[in-house]
């Protein structure tokens, strides 16, 4: 779009009643909601809005570069976590162009681990607030699963049958659960297992994480930002957010880039879902006299508690073909070390899922981490077709020394400060990883495989901005609203208090739309 | 050839790959014409570094991954992120060249990387990878971090190559047909078969 083209449809915008800024999943949802409540609703996507079957292709150097946010961010501590195509999503979509799906909701326990193990926070939220709200996404986007999903709180059903059959690298996973008596089940994913919505199943192509041409995976790109689009919602592409205004205590719009010009779009109600780097990183750029560290800030909590998920990635190699390539990458997991155990001597736990992977991602995986070259990796690679994996998603502690800030020195191409971001593992995170690990070896190996690598790795973000009932020491209540700014919002990952061991996009989903359904009622009594 | 797969050309289930990724393909084949980036010297022992790196004495193959790495610097579309002790990808790519040449200065009495033999050159690379790189490029940039870069970009285009996927039967773009048989031991007619 020309900027003369951008002018006139600002024109016609006058003033939004929602300017949300992300159009991943939660800014999507929340888009959805608002515009098909009557409310006129603009949406600022920094990445562009793209086409997937005339857009994209069915290559992993190519999209891993195409869908990954790539704007410079600078990465510290004693445990640097990978950015971009990693855990960061650009373009309307989101994270969900290239996420594995995987459709978990959390567990009571996940709410409540200060009252129960004296570490963390409490959230403000039980399972039982969201647990209607998980029925509805899944619904939504047709979350595919078991019959009977062996752990608590939700054994399903689910919308649409498990995916039938599954690859080989689910397969030798679940015969090694199966010879120690580990439970394990076909994953709850958001990918189809028959027609659904005009969407077609699962082809089992296995580039999930490039992104789905098909539309057989749910993003949010395909779904909820097109009903929301259907609704009149007006979601503008390649439109940088750089500064929340306020005045007089409250937010009047955002400023954003559009084409190397500034834009200003006026606003009754701000709601930022950016995500967990990009949303402290609007909140510290937005500063004022009045809030001198930030918007939103009085607690001193934006920026801080950043959590990844740690996700050691245990590669063994059979002596039988797996063609690790073909099918969902996950496609079954195993919850049974989910909840603390008292024998551990640490607090939580971690779930392993199997996790198939094309050859960009193997390489460089075991490359990197081991700085094996020469002949020695040509002679491996041989055997590409002959390794699985499983990997592991382990749950990270929120800690306030873990954060993200802004660079003193380096500017980006708006001229914003680039963000920094600092992580190192705790002792029960890492306590968390030994254990995890030695229960993956351990499944290999009763699956017959050799364990030949374990490769350091992180997935997803959360934390930076967390929910809470008390202003001192968090950023937004329970119903994502800023404590310290009346009409500014926050919803995505930033708001989770803990990380917990589970995958996170169905639970920011199911946050998402309690957070509209609140928005529409306290809009309705005019509490906005 | 090497391998379990002697017989299998994946770039014979080309014309069954969407045209977008065709392209994309045959492009990426042909880039290895042009010089991105790097001058014609820097150019010249990127290549020399890629052979021992990679273990591939193919030119037009190590031409395609410089011309990856190059176009990755010059077009300024990063990654995403960089540790924050290290300066800016270009820099770091120029003066880690230049780090290569102090080192193999410094270990064999001022000979240039490209003349030294196999063993000495696998020696050069010995040292950036310890940490310890000798030379005075090395006390400001941790050579070994430098060389992860170096290793992760070189071979994340080396398998992307069609030519690789062949060689260890990986069966390559599948849009729009898909997989039929992802179960243990299941094979569609297309993918690699093992020698016999």
């Amino acid at each position: 779009m020309t900027n003369k083209e951008h002018e006139s449809i600002i024109k016609e915008a006058k003033e939004a009643d929602f300017c949300i800024v992300g159009a991943g999943p939660a800014g999507s949802i929340l888009a959805k909601e608002l515009s098909e409540a009557g409310y006129l609703v603009v949406v600022l996507e920094a990445g562009p809005l793209m086409d997937p079957q005339s857009e994209w292709v069915s290559d992993e150097l190519e999209m891993n570069k195409q869908l990954a946010w790539t704007d410079l961010r600078l990465i510290e501590g004693k445990d640097p976590i990978k950015m971009g195509h990693n855990n960061s999503g650009r373009g309307v979509g989101g994270g969900t162009n290239h996420f594995s799906a995987v459709s978990l909701r959390f567990h009571p326990s996940d709410f409540k681990v200060k009252s129960n193990e004296g570490v963390a926070e409490d959230w403000p939220i039980d399972y039982e607030d969201l647990e209607p709200y998980y029925s509805k996404v899944e619904r939504e986007i047709g979350v595919s699963g078991p019959k009977y999903f062996p752990w608590e709180p939700f054994h399903g059903p689910y919308p649409l049958p498990e995916r039938n059959p599954l690859n080989a690298v689910a397969e030798v996973f679940r015969l090694g659960c199966e010879r120690l008596a580990i439970r394990s089940s076909p994953a709850p994913l958001a990918i189809l297992s028959a027609p659904y919505n005009d969407r077609p199943p699962c082809t089992n192509r296995g580039f999930c994480n490039q992104g789905c041409i098909p539309n057989a995976k749910y993003s949010a790109l395909i779904t909820h930002a097109r009903w929301a689009a259907d609704a009149g919602a007006d979601i503008r592409p390649n439109c940088m957010a750089s500064r929340v205004i306020v005045s007089k205590g409250r937010a009047s719009g955002v400023e954003y880039f559009h084409q190397g010009q500034e834009y200003f779009l006026k606003a009754k109600v701000v709601i930022l879902s950016a995500s967990v780097v990009e949303t402290p990183r609007l909140l510290f750029n937005s500063s004022t006299a009045q809030f001198p560290d930030g918007l939103a800030n009085n607690s001193g909590m934006v920026g801080k508690n950043l959590m990844p998920h740690s996700s050691h990635d245990v590669y063994a190699r059979f002596n039988k073909e797996i063609r690790p390539y073909k099918g969902t990458p996950v496609m079954a997991l195993t919850m049974d070390f989910y909840e603390t155990d008292p024998k551990n001597g640490f607090a939580r736990g971690f779930i392993i899922n199997s996790h198939g992977f094309r050859p960009v991602s193997f390489v460089s995986q075991i490359a990197g981490h081991y700085l094996i070259y020469g002949e020695e990796l040509r002679n491996l690679t041989l055997d590409y077709n002959y390794y699985s994996r499983i990997t592991l998603i382990g749950e990270v502690l929120p800690d306030v020394k873990n954060c993200v800030t802004l660079d003193g020195n380096l500017k980006d191409q708006y001229g914003l400060p680039v963000p920094r971001i600092s992580f190192s593992y705790g002792p029960n995170d890492l306590a968390i990883i030994d254990k995890g690990i030695e229960k993956c070896k351990d499944i290999m190996e009763a699956a017959d495989g050799r364990v030949e690598y374990v490769v350091a790795d992180t997935a997803h973000l959360m934390g930076t901005c967390r929910m809470g009932n008390d202003p001192q020491n968090s950023v937004v209540n329970e119903f994502c609203r800023s404590h310290d700014i009346p009409n500014l919002f926050i919803c995505d990952t930033s708001v989770f208090v803990t990380s917990t061991p589970a995958n996170p996009t169905l639970t920011l989903m199911a946050i998402a739309q309690r957070t509209a359904d609140y928005i529409k009622r306290a809009a309705a009594a005019r509490e906005i | 050839m090497r391998g379990h797969y002697k017989e299998f050309d994946v770039l014979r289930s080309f014309v069954k790959w969407d045209e977008r990724t065709q392209r994309l393909i045959k492009d990426r084949m042909a880039s290895g014409e042009k010089v991105v980036f790097f001058s014609e010297q820097e150019q010249e022992l990127l290549l020399a570094v890629l052979e021992v790196v990679l273990a591939e004495k193919d030119e037009k193959l190590l031409k395609r991954v410089a011309a990856y790495i190059g176009d990755s610097l010059g077009n300024g579309h990063g990654k995403g992120y960089r540790d924050a002790a290290l300066p800016d990808e270009k820099d770091l790519f120029r003066k880690g060249l230049q780090g290569i040449v102090d080192t193999a200065h410094e270990l064999y009495q001022g000979r240039d990387f490209s003349k030294l033999t196999l063993e000495e050159k696998i020696a050069v690379i010995e040292s950036l990878k310890s940490g310890q790189g000798r030379g005075i490029t090395w006390q400001s940039i941790d050579s070994k971090k430098f060389f992860k870069e170096l290793l992760t970009a070189a071979v994340s285009s080396f398998y992307s190559q069609p030519e690789i996927w062949s060689e260890i039967g990986y069966a390559g773009p599948a849009y729009p047909r898909g997989y039929v048989r992802v179960e243990l031991g299941g094979q569609d007619p297309w993918e690699a078969r093992k020698n016999d």
